[in-house]
């Protein structure tokens, strides 16, 4: 009875005891690396090693902690599918990868976790058996995989290093700092490879609220802090993450305007947050980028778990034209979903409070140029508008479907725990641990001016509304160009057939001289029909080796 | 012969051959010489993984347990073992070619189809006229150095207008792309056990003949122009076979147009003669060996369920045998190089020494990692995913021999804990073998 | 959901397969946030069809489902409203059912948890097979799959 909560309470407890680890690292102060080598070669060692320090541990609770609930939903979310368990399995892994690169600190190591990332959340994406969900899913595969590409390839850099870690980054290892970069720009779907990120909304809600709370696309982000925390980027780098990232944070947030599936939107606003993350980083500000991290983490996952109860009353309907009135039906789904839309507005003394206005007062705070300030500016006011948009959508108005609410307990608890981090966690990883605290000092009318955007925001979503945008709804036509850029290789494929069996065969000419020789194909053809002449050209070159031998 | 008329004996002397051929796997640091054989850890790993895919072959055809289908993989086998381990080069040449000839049997005493006559000839003319050059150029060494002793390398004659002859005999059997049209049609066309062993092992005889060429004509490595064509061509070829699998329509052409893709790498580690390329290629080798005899297995294991291995007439896999589709995600996964697995290590141990030629051929080696990830995941899901095809027969879904040969397949991938194995010193040291006991007992110290 | 058309349509019936797929587009545009608006569009749209309903000219009849036909495709939405279990849905071809002989394959002690049902399958079957062979005669050989 109790079977199917297990891997749920394995992992709630595993969240207690990596807590625990937590507060002592962060009091002690420690780090441990952990290493194994496989191999040297000419003082090049291939090693295997883990790094234990407060960061990972921070991670790693964090995770947990998101995926113990998130688990505990999906047993009430998949109960109805007959492969309920195939189902929990693959996403027991797909959290196993993301702790493994948490943890990681060689090459090797990582790309266990970034590669086990990758194909697990194929596997997870394609769940369903339905052609849409196969398309999203070599969709995420083949964009995760360029960023495989480029770390694989990679590899000679590290060669030249000497050494195979990539946290003590010398100054000479700015090139690989770079290529690092891009590779994880494209699991965090920054601007070039975003529209990934979307589609990979074919996957059950227990799966997005994993992959885009605290798991895939966080590990990109999560590889460019730990590159830059022992040395700053170049300002090349630091500018392209800047430009890619405000790029991202606008274009998530103007594609989610024009969107009208539920579970899409969300993901849009993924894709803005992570734009904000990226741009942090951009900055310099590796650690408010980890805070940021785990807040919208949090807020992101219970966002979606709102929306997976809402899909559960709905089966399946995701589109917000067909949903509405939802705070007759299921009261306590909307409540949750308010808490998680006003973090995402970045709300006073909610959890993102502390990290989104952070930022955005450090962005007024540094120097840098005024394009990417009026892009993220836009993009803060475009936030607020969207999730006034969807409350608005969801909550008035009248559903044009049965929305009927199974109670289930399992479903409200988890809700109710995430519910509490989310609301708490800001003030409480604050207080805990101060390397998350930063100063700023701007006139006032530059702090009054973020919550105006945000008020700003909710106005316009309250009054506006807006229709229909072939352009911004496709991603800026990113969604269609690398869903068709597979056509781009089929007259290719269709010429290698020639290739193949027209040049080369013709070339080897082996049908001309078996026709020439036709006339003694009795000779040259006729298969051994009994066996036994096998035996006596085996007995022949037993003779010959004994023979030699003996010589 | 009553002895050998016995599966089960068989199989048990298989068994018992797999671990004393692992013993040897002790003495990675050196090469021992006597007068008939010359033995070093790229031919013990070879040797372990022939004996390794026979038992195999053993195990996942147990319905076929003729004597006569014993004594050819046993004696495939035996010249196998032969191949790996002899020290005359005559030998050494004799035996290469005599294991075409048990396996030539496989493909036309146990495939089913009339084509396989033709695929046979094929096999036959290719290998056999690329490598009759060579025992010219080796008898032609055997005459100018007075020896037949494989171990003596080199020093004085240029051998380097011999290149092409010496290198084309191998270059054909591993295959590298424009030689290759023989290795799809007899892969199709042979019988389970042909398809192993000709994957696993046979054409890692093509890689274990270019070390030992390399190093008896001492003729590697010196960017010479033949050498960066045959590289270039290599690398470019296996790209093109790569994105060639991606229009193949038959299981067993689209895995041996992927190990065509593979065995690239293989050629270009060898000929460049770098610490890592020919690390990634003896990885490569043995990786590669288990890799593709598994998926083959599995081929064949689906081919039992519908009757074809036509990729549209087995469909959604996943609903009906889903012990079967997770044994295809995890060999996809694992021949896509997916992390902890050697075949990871062999694509990226490759690439210090792709850079020593050219930034060029990093970018080439970058598409075909991509492409192979494009075409292992549509082989996955062109036959696992969607609706279940209407073509599938009424079966269980595995028993236990299946069950048995995929997990020994990937057993073996357990060396990835013990990396110095594939490490080949190119200075050997010559020594007697008890002189070499003792030099190992001194070395093996600072290990522990 | 007739989204593969493989018989030949009256003048009629493709007027109304035009106003339906009107009625669901201004929906896609209107249904949003409030459900009079798009109440009114459908009365215009209504109005639009309407007007020509008397035409007796077949040439200008013709003409006028062309520029329908013309208008609907320019006018297309992004995101064109989808129920979810219909072709274009979220939840199309979401399941399968697995084939029956599946449970056949069960371990009987699988198979023992549920013992009521699976002695009546055996009958289920035993009576299938009676009457394909009462029908079609008895097989001349046992098939070995």
């Amino acid at each position: 009875m109790f079977k199917k909560y297990q891997m749920s309470f394995l992992l709630f407890s595993l969240m207690i005891f990596f807590m625990i680890i937590m507060m002592l690292f962060i009091y002690k102060n420690m780090t441990f690396i952990l290493e194994v080598n496989l191999l040297s070669i000419n003082t090049c060692e291939f090693s295997f090693s883990m790094i234990f320090d407060k960061v990972s541990f921070m991670f790693v609770t964090i995770v947990m902690m998101i995926s113990s609930s998130v688990f505990l939903f999906s047993c009430d979310y998949m109960k109805e599918d007959i492969y309920f368990y195939r189902f929990m399995w693959i996403l027991l892994s797909f959290v196993l990868s993301m702790c493994f690169l948490i943890f990681s600190g060689s090459l090797l190591f990582m790309l266990v976790g970034w590669d086990g990332l990758g194909i697990t959340s194929f596997a997870l994406i394609i769940y369903y058996q339905s052609k849409d969900s196969l398309i999203a899913g070599f969709h995420t595969m083949l964009i995760n995989r360029i960023g495989d590409v480029f770390i694989v390839v990679s590899f000679f850099l590290f060669v030249f290093l000497g050494h195979f870690y990539y946290y003590p980054m010398c100054s000479t290892a700015l090139t690989l700092m770079t290529i690092l970069s891009v590779a994880s720009l494209t699991k965090s779907a920054q601007y070039p490879f975003s529209s990934w990120l979307p589609a990979a909304m074919a996957a059950p809600t227990p799966v997005s609220a994993l992959v885009h709370s605290s798991t895939l696309v966080t590990a990109g982000i999560f590889l460019i802090i730990r590159l830059s925390m022992v040395i700053p980027m170049t300002k090349e780098l630091s500018n392209m993450l800047l430009l890619l990232g405000a790029i991202t944070c606008l274009l998530g947030g103007t594609a989610a305007i024009y969107e009208f599936d539920l579970k899409k939107i969300i993901a849009l606003s993924t894709l803005s947050q992570l734009g904000l993350m990226v741009f942090t980083l951009g900055m310099g500000l590796t650690n408010i980028t980890l805070f940021h991290l785990f807040m919208h983490a949090l807020f992101k996952a219970l966002l979606f778990l709102a929306a997976g109860s809402v899909l559960m009353m709905s089966f399946g309907v995701q589109d917000m034209r067909f949903l509405g009135g939802i705070s007759n039906s299921a009261p306590f789904s909307i409540v949750i979903f308010n808490i998680s839309g006003f973090c995402l507005m970045g709300a006073p003394f909610l959890s993102a409070f502390y990290s989104k206005h952070m930022i955005l007062e450090k962005m007024m705070f540094s120097s840098m140029n005024i394009l990417s300030i009026v892009m993220i500016s836009f993009a803060t006011i475009m936030t607020a508008m969207y999730t006034t948009r969807m409350m608005k959508s969801l909550v008035w108005g009248k559903p044009n479907i049965k929305l009927i609410m199974k109670n289930s307990e399992s479903i409200y608890f988890s809700m109710i725990m995430l519910s509490f981090f989310a609301i708490i966690s800001g003030k409480y990883m604050w207080s805990l641990e101060n390397w998350f605290l930063e100063c700023v000092f701007i006139p006032n009318y530059l702090g009054m001016m973020i919550n105006f955007f945000v008020l700003m925001g909710i106005l316009l979503g309250l009054i506006m509304s807006v229709n229909n945008s072939y352009m911004w709804s496709s991603m800026f036509f990113l969604a269609p160009f690398y869903i068709n850029s597979g056509k781009l290789l089929n007259p290719f494929l269709k010429n290698m057939y020639f290739l193949d069996y027209g040049w080369l065969e013709s070339f080897s000419k082996i049908d001309i001289i078996s026709k020439v020789s036709s006339n003694f194909s009795i000779l040259l053809f006729s298969w051994p029909i009994f066996i036994n002449s096998f035996f006596r050209s085996f007995i022949i070159l037993m003779i010959i080796f004994i023979y030699v031998m003996s010589y | 012969m009553v002895l050998i008329n016995s599966w089960s004996v068989t199989f048990c002397t298989i068994v018992m051959l797999v671990f004393i051929s692992m013993l040897s796997f002790n003495q990675y640091f050196s090469n021992i010489m006597n007068y008939i054989f010359l033995y070093n850890n790229v031919s013990s790993l070879l040797i372990f993984l022939s004996i390794l895919l026979v038992g195999l072959c053993f195990i996942s055809t147990p319905e076929n347990k003729k004597s006569r289908y014993m004594m050819c993989l046993l004696s495939l086998l035996f010249i196998l073992v032969i191949v790996f381990s002899v020290n005359n080069m005559l030998l050494f040449y004799i035996f290469f070619e005599a294991s075409l000839i048990p396996t030539l049997l496989l493909i036309i005493s146990w495939g089913y189809q009339p084509e396989r006559l033709q695929a046979g000839s094929y096999m036959m003319l290719y290998t056999v006229c690329a490598s009759l050059p060579l025992l010219m150029v080796l008898l032609y060494w055997s005459y100018s150095e007075g020896s037949f002793m494989m171990c003596l390398s080199t020093m004085t004659t240029n051998y380097e207008s011999m290149n092409f002859f010496v290198y084309l005999a191998f270059l054909v059997k591993l295959p590298m792309y424009s030689c290759h049209l023989w290795l799809p049609k007899a892969h199709v066309e042979a019988s389970l056990a042909g398809s192993m062993i000709l994957a696993g092992i046979l054409l890692k005889l093509g890689g274990y003949g270019l070390i030992q060429m390399n190093y008896i004509f001492n003729i590697s490595g010196n960017k010479s122009t033949f050498l960066i064509f045959i590289m270039s061509l290599s690398i470019w070829g296996g790209l093109l076979a790569s994105l060639m699998c991606l229009r193949q329509v038959d299981m067993k052409a689209f895995i041996a147009y992927s190990s065509i893709g593979h065995m690239a790498l293989v050629i270009i580690g060898i000929l460049n003669d770098q610490v890592w390329g020919i690390l990634s290629s003896i990885i490569t080798m043995y990786a590669h060996g288990l890799c593709s005899s598994a998926m083959f297995c599995i081929a064949y294991y689906s081919y039992l369920k519908v009757r074809s291995r036509s990729l549209m007439h087995i469909k959604g896999l996943l609903q009906v045998y889903p012990m079967l589709s997770f044994f295809w995600f995890f060999l996809c996964s694992i021949n896509m190089a997916v992390p902890p697995t050697l075949n990871l290590l062999g694509e990226m141990f490759v690439i210090p020494s792709l850079w020593s030629l050219s930034i060029l051929f990093i970018f080439v080696m970058g598409l075909m990692i991509f492409f192979s990830g494009v075409y292992n995941m549509f082989l996955y899901t062109s036959i696992n995913h969607g609706v279940h095809s209407k073509y599938i027969l009424y079966s269980v879904s595995m028993n236990s021999s299946q069950y048995m040969s995929l997990i020994m397949h990937m057993f073996p991938m357990i060396l990835f804990l013990k990396l110095e194995l594939f490490f080949f010193q190119k200075k050997i040291i010559v020594e007697l073998q008890n002189q070499c006991f003792s030099v190992k007992l001194f070395w093996n110290e600072p290990h522990q | 959901m007739s989204y593969l058309q493989y018989t030949t349509h009256s003048h009629a019936r493709k007027v109304r397969s035009l106003y339906k797929q009107a009625i669901r587009l201004l929906q896609s545009y209107y249904e949003s946030f409030d459900r009079y608006e798009f109440r009114y569009q459908a009365v215009v749209m209504r109005a639009r069809f309407d007007e020509n309903k008397n035409e007796t000219d077949l040439r200008k009849a013709k003409k006028l489902l062309l520029d329908g036909q013309k208008e609907l495709f320019l006018k297309s939405h992004a995101q064109p409203m989808k129920f979810a279990e219909s072709p274009g849905g979220v939840a199309y071809q979401r399941h399968f059912p697995p084939p029956d002989w599946i449970l056949d394959t069960w371990h009987p002690y699988e198979k023992a948890q549920y013992p009521e049902y699976f002695a009546l399958r055996e009958i289920r079957k035993k009576e299938f097979i009676d009457r394909w062979e009462k029908q079609y005669g008895k097989g001349d050989h046992e098939v070995d799959h």
